[in-house]
């Protein structure tokens, strides 16, 4: 049983055909090609999948795509779509890569948006160790690089106070 | 992949109206459990039904009203919801408490504290079924 089904995606509008039970991840990535959301354990444990759905995250593949319905929902991909980066990497994204926050970069997509909602959360005042380290803990690095991870946040949070 | 019959009733009647008679029903909210239960096949997708109650608008399917002598807490409230609210915090700390270490944050958005116990009874339900003769011999024995 298949079933029209339209939602916002990193800020464009999009009409899937699908059975509406299938998970957000296997469409996103299977019909609409968005790749940058990662399937790891695919049972809700390890955060790869991670997408943000109206402001929140949620981990896409034990999402149903028929709750996506009307839905506003950004991927890493739609990170840099926002107007004031004129298309160019996020924060977050920049301070990953420049303390090397990023080993095999599979949690990566997952983990900067756990870290992008946070950041939204407590702006324009810095998260404590413990906020961050609550906000990452639904993303697991398989690498075990969770310093620069952290610093990576940290150093963000400053920035964009700074720059505020 | 075999999925079960999807319907999303869009009101409490609707419900009724659309409940298939020969399947077996699962609701469907935050769907954190069912999902991983469907993927390990331990929901017979062919002859089950989900029902999508995540729509549902006719009813205060979502929130925490503070009532004269009590806190209402609704089916549909998330876990975040409940960690971040005031009002817990203030009078119930210590679900508070429990609901913060319940799951990682994407879980905790999306599980709905009506979700446990709706599992928790079809989990019992089936456990009385199965033991069901061995329940009986023991109150006989035991009478």
């Amino acid at each position: 049983m298949e079933k029209d089904i339209s939602f916002i995606l990193n800020g464009e509008k999009v009409s899937v055909s699908c059975n509406p039970l299938k998970t957000l991840l296997k469409t996103l990535r299977e019909d609409i090609n968005h790749t940058e959301v990662k399937a790891g354990c695919e049972q809700g444990e390890c955060g790869s999948c991670t997408v943000i759905v109206d402001g929140k995250i949620v981990n896409s593949c034990i999402f149903a795509v028929g709750q996506a319905e009307g839905k506003n929902i950004v991927t890493i991909a739609g990170l840099c779509k926002e107007p004031t980066l004129k298309g160019g990497l996020h924060p977050l994204q920049k301070i990953f890569i420049e303390e090397g926050a990023v080993q095999c970069g599979f949690c990566t997509p997952g983990m900067i948006l756990a870290a992008k909602v946070l950041l939204d959360k407590t702006f324009p005042n810095m998260p404590t160790d413990d906020e961050i380290r609550a906000a990452i803990s639904g993303n697991l690095c398989r690498c075990t690089g969770y310093s620069k991870i952290f610093s990576a946040v940290k150093k963000t949070a400053k920035y964009l106070k700074e720059k505020k | 992949m075999t999925y079960p019959q999807y319907i999303q009733p869009r009101s409490v009647g609707d419900i009724w109206k659309e409940l298939p008679q020969d399947k077996k029903i699962y609701f469907l909210a935050g769907g954190t459990d069912l999902f991983n239960y469907l993927r390990d096949g331990l929901i017979d997708a062919e002859n089950s039904c989900f029902v999508d109650v995540s729509l549902l608008k006719d009813v205060e399917a979502d929130g925490i009203v503070e009532e004269t002598e009590n806190i209402k807490v609704s089916a549909f409230t998330t876990f975040s919801a409940i960690s971040e609210n005031g009002l817990l915090k203030k009078f119930c700390p210590d679900l508070v408490a429990a609901a913060k270490v319940l799951g990682t944050p994407q879980i905790a958005n999306r599980a709905t504290i009506g979700g446990p116990p709706a599992m928790l009874s079809r989990l019992l339900r089936r456990i009385l079924q199965k033991w069901k003769s061995l329940i009986q011999k023991a109150v006989e024995w035991l009478i």
